[in-house]
C-alpha cells in the first residue's frame, strides 16, 4: 500500500494513474479518519489556491460578515433601506456589470501571467499555440457560464454585495489597491554568467556572477556581460548598454552592442525590440547595435533572423536575414540598407581576443597559419614582430622603403624583399626608416 | 419600511459561509482548479434555483454538498477525461466528511490563512509555482532545476506541513481538527 500522503499529494497534482487512484479509492473508504484527512487536505488544495490569487473568497466573506452583523443591527435601528423595493433584477444588474469587470481583469491577469509561463517553457509558436488554446478554453467556460440563467448565478454570488455594500453600507467592498495591481512582477528572467569589467547602473544592487535578472529595466555602464536567459538564450552585453529582459524570449534594447546565440530549442524566437525594430531569431547567432541617435545594424552569424521595423506599435513587414548578411536601419525605420558583414563587429566571448576586436583580427589571420605575419606594430626601436612566432625566420632585406607621412597615414612597401629562412623562435627583423603609421 | 432580511438576502449569506466547504468538496472530486471553479459557479447557481426547497432548520452546508455533489456527477458524466476519480463510495465518505465538519470552516480557514503567511524560502516559492502560477510539478521542476519527483516530494511535504501547522492553531484553540 502506498503511503496514503503521497496518495493524496498525488491526486492534488493529477498524478495518479487508475491503480492508484483505485488505493486511494480504498483508503478514504476504510475509516471516517482517512476520509476527514482527505477533506482537510483538500481544503487546503483549495484555499492555498484562493489565497494565492488575491483571497477573493476572503474579501467576500468579509462583506458578508460584515452584513450579517448589518441584518443583526437592523432589527433594532432603522437601516434606512427598503430591501422590499428593490427588485431582485435591479439589485443584480449593478453587480452583474461589476462581476463582469472583475471577471475580464482577473481574466487578462491570469492571461499574461500564463502566456510569460508558457514563454519559458516551450518555443515561441508553440507558446503561441497554447496561449490560443487557453482562449479556447477560456470561451467554452464563458460559454457554459452564460447557458445558465444569469440572474440564479450572480444572484447565488453577488446579491447580498448588492444588497449591503450599495444599499446598506456604501463603501464598505474592500478595494483592491490603486498601485501594485496592475504592476507587472517582477520574474527572474536571466542569469549572469560572466562579466569582465562590468559596472552596473541597477540602484543599490550590485551584480555579481550568478546573479539573476529580473524584467526590469538595467543599464550596463561599463565592461561586458554574458547572459543566460532562462529559455537557454545566451546574450553577451557591451557597454554602454541599456536594455530591459522582458521575457525568457524578449528582451528591450534601447542602446549598446549585443551578440545572442539560441541554441535550445526553448530560445528560438528570441526577439530583442529596439525602439524602432524588431529582430526575431529564427537560427541561432547574430548580433544588435543599436547607436544614441537610434541606428540600429544587425548581422547574422549563423542560421537566420527576421528584422522588421516598429512604428507606433505596428511591426512592419520582416526582411529575412540569413547567415553572413547584414543590414543598417535608420533612427525612424523607414530605410534599411545593406552593409558589408564583419566578423569582428560584434564581441561574441568573453576571453581577452574575443573582446579586443584587433586581437580578433590577428587570431583570425594567424589561424589561416601564413608564413609569415607582420602587424607593423612597432615593439619600440623600430621593432616589428611576425606574429607566426616559432615559424619560418624572416628578414627585410635591402631596399625596404616604408613611408610614412604622420601619425594614422598609410604605409607603402616600395621594394626590396623578404627572405624567409627555414628555423627560427626569433622571428624579428629590422626597420631602418621610421614607422609612425598604423 | 421592513428591516428584516429577505429570504434572498439570507440564502447569500448562507451561502458565502458555506462557499469554502462547497468549493474544498469540489476541489476533492475535481482537483483541476478551472473545472472546479467552473463548478463552483455551476452550484452557485443551483442553490439559488432550488433554494425554495431548502428548509431553513436544517444546516445549509450539507445541502449544498448535496447539491455539489448532483453537479459533480453531471461534470463526470460530460467529461471524459477524469478518467482517474474517485467513485462513488469515496464521494460519500468525503460529503459525509465535510458535513461533519461543519462549524469549523471559520476557524479551519482562519488558521490556515496564518500558516500561509507564515511559508517562506523554497516551501513558499513552489507553493507560488504550483498554485498562484497553477504550474504542474513537472514544469516546477524545469523551472527551479530539480526534478520532478523531488517537486512532488517538496508540494507533499508542504502540504503536510500546513496541515500540521493549522492543527497547532487549533490546538491552541482548543479544536480539535
Amino acid at each position: 500500500m502506498t503511503d496514503p500522503h503521497v496518495l493524496i499529494s498525488g491526486y492534488l497534482d493529477g498524478l495518479l494513474d487508475g491503480q492508484k487512484t483505485e488505493e486511494l479509492n480504498n483508503w478514504i473508504n476504510a475509516d471516517k479518519a482517512n476520509a476527514r484527512y482527505f477533506a482537510q487536505m483538500c481544503f487546503i488544495h483549495r484555499r492555498v489556491h484562493d489565497v494565492m490569487h488575491g483571497d477573493e473568497v476572503t474579501s467576500l466573506m468579509e462583506v458578508f460578515k460584515s452584513a450579517e452583523q448589518g441584518m443583526a443591527d437592523a432589527d433594532s435601528a432603522d437601516s434606512g433601506v427598503d430591501f422590499e423595493a428593490v427588485s431582485r433584477e435591479d439589485l443584480l444588474r449593478e453587480v452583474i456589470d461589476q462581476e463582469r469587470a472583475a471577471k475580464a481583469k482577473r481574466t487578462a491577469a491570469e492571461a499574461e501571467r500564463k502566456a510569460s509561463e508558457m514563454l519559458e517553457q516551450s518555443m515561441r509558436q508553440e507558446s503561441l499555440k497554447s496561449m490560443m488554446g487557453r482562449g479556447k478554453s477560456a470561451n467554452q467556460s464563458q460559454t457554459r457560464h452564460y447557458v445558465i440563467p444569469r440572474p440564479l448565478f450572480y444572484g447565488s454570488i453577488a446579491a447580498v454585495v448588492a444588497i449591503f455594500a450599495f444599499l446598506f453600507w456604501p463603501g464598505s467592498i474592500p478595494k483592491p489597491p490603486v498601485d501594485g495591481t496592475s504592476e507587472t512582477p517582477l520574474v527572474e528572467v536571466a542569469v549572469v554568467i560572466e562579466q569582465v569589467d562590468a559596472v552596473w547602473d541597477a540602484g543599490e544592487r550590485e551584480i555579481h556572477n550568478g546573479d539573476t535578472i529580473h524584467n526590469e529595466p538595467i543599464t550596463l555602464s561599463e565592461g561586458f556581460a554574458r547572459l543566460r536567459f532562462a529559455s537557454g538564450a545566451e546574450v553577451i552585453l557591451e557597454a554602454p548598454c541599456v536594455f530591459e529582459p522582458v521575457s525568457p524570449v524578449r528582451m528591450k534594447f534601447q542602446r549598446g552592442d549585443l551578440w545572442a546565440r539560441c541554441e535550445p530549442e526553448s530560445s528560438k524566437g528570441f526577439t530583442v525590440e529596439s525602439r524602432n525594430a524588431r529582430i526575431v531569431d529564427i537560427g541561432t547567432e547574430f548580433g544588435v547595435s543599436v547607436a544614441a541617435n537610434g541606428i540600429l545594424e544587425t548581422q547574422v552569424f549563423d542560421g537566420e533572423i527576421e528584422l522588421a521595423a516598429v512604428s507606433n506599435g505596428t511591426i512592419g513587414r520582416p526582411m529575412r536575414l540569413r547567415k553572413g548578411e547584414a543590414r543598417r536601419m535608420s533612427a525612424d525605420g523607414r530605410n534599411v540598407t545593406e552593409v558589408e558583414a564583419n566578423r569582428f563587429r560584434f564581441v561574441r566571448g568573453m576571453s581577452a581576443a574575443d573582446r579586443d576586436r584587433v586581437l580578433g583580427y590577428v587570431n583570425s589571420v594567424t589561424s589561416l597559419n601564413p608564413i609569415v605575419y607582420y602587424r607593423f606594430e612597432s615593439k619600440g626601436g623600430g621593432v616589428i614582430q611576425n606574429e607566426m612566432a616559432g615559424g619560418y625566420r624572416a628578414h627585410m632585406i635591402g631596399g625596404v622603403e616604408l613611408e610614412a607621412t604622420g601619425a594614422g597615414a598609410a604605409g607603402r612597401f616600395s621594394g626590396g624583399y623578404l627572405r624567409i629562412g627555414q628555423t627560427s623562435t626569433a622571428c624579428r627583423t629590422h626597420l631602418t626608416t621610421p614607422w609612425n603609421a598604423g | 419600511m421592513d428591516q428584516q432580511p429577505t429570504r434572498m438576502q439570507q440564502m447569500a449569506v448562507r451561502w458565502t459561509a458555506a462557499q469554502p466547504a462547497v468549493a474544498a468538496f469540489i476541489a476533492s472530486m475535481v482537483p483541476d482548479f478551472h473545472d472546479s471553479e467552473d463548478l463552483l459557479q455551476l452550484v452557485a447557481a443551483s442553490v439559488v434555483a432550488k433554494y425554495d426547497d431548502y428548509v431553513d432548520t436544517k444546516p445549509f452546508v450539507p445541502w449544498a454538498i448535496g447539491i455539489a455533489r448532483l453537479e459533480v456527477l453531471n461534470h463526470r458524466r460530460k467529461s471524459a477525461r477524469d478518467r482517474h476519480v474517485l467513485n462513488s463510495e469515496a464521494m460519500e465518505s468525503v460529503a459525509a466528511a465535510y458535513r461533519e465538519m461543519e462549524g469549523q470552516w471559520d476557524d479551519l480557514k482562519e488558521a490556515l490563512d496564518a500558516c500561509i503567511k507564515q511559508s517562506a524560502g523554497r516551501s513558499r516559492q513552489v507553493l507560488e509555482l504550483r498554485y498562484l502560477r497553477e504550474m504542474n510539478p513537472k514544469d516546477i521542476a524545469k523551472k527551479l532545476s530539480m526534478s520532478t519527483n523531488s517537486v512532488f516530494v517538496m508540494l507533499h511535504r508542504v502540504r503536510i506541513a500546513l496541515r500540521n501547522c493549522i492543527e497547532r492553531r487549533l490546538d491552541k484553540k482548543g479544536v480539535r481538527l
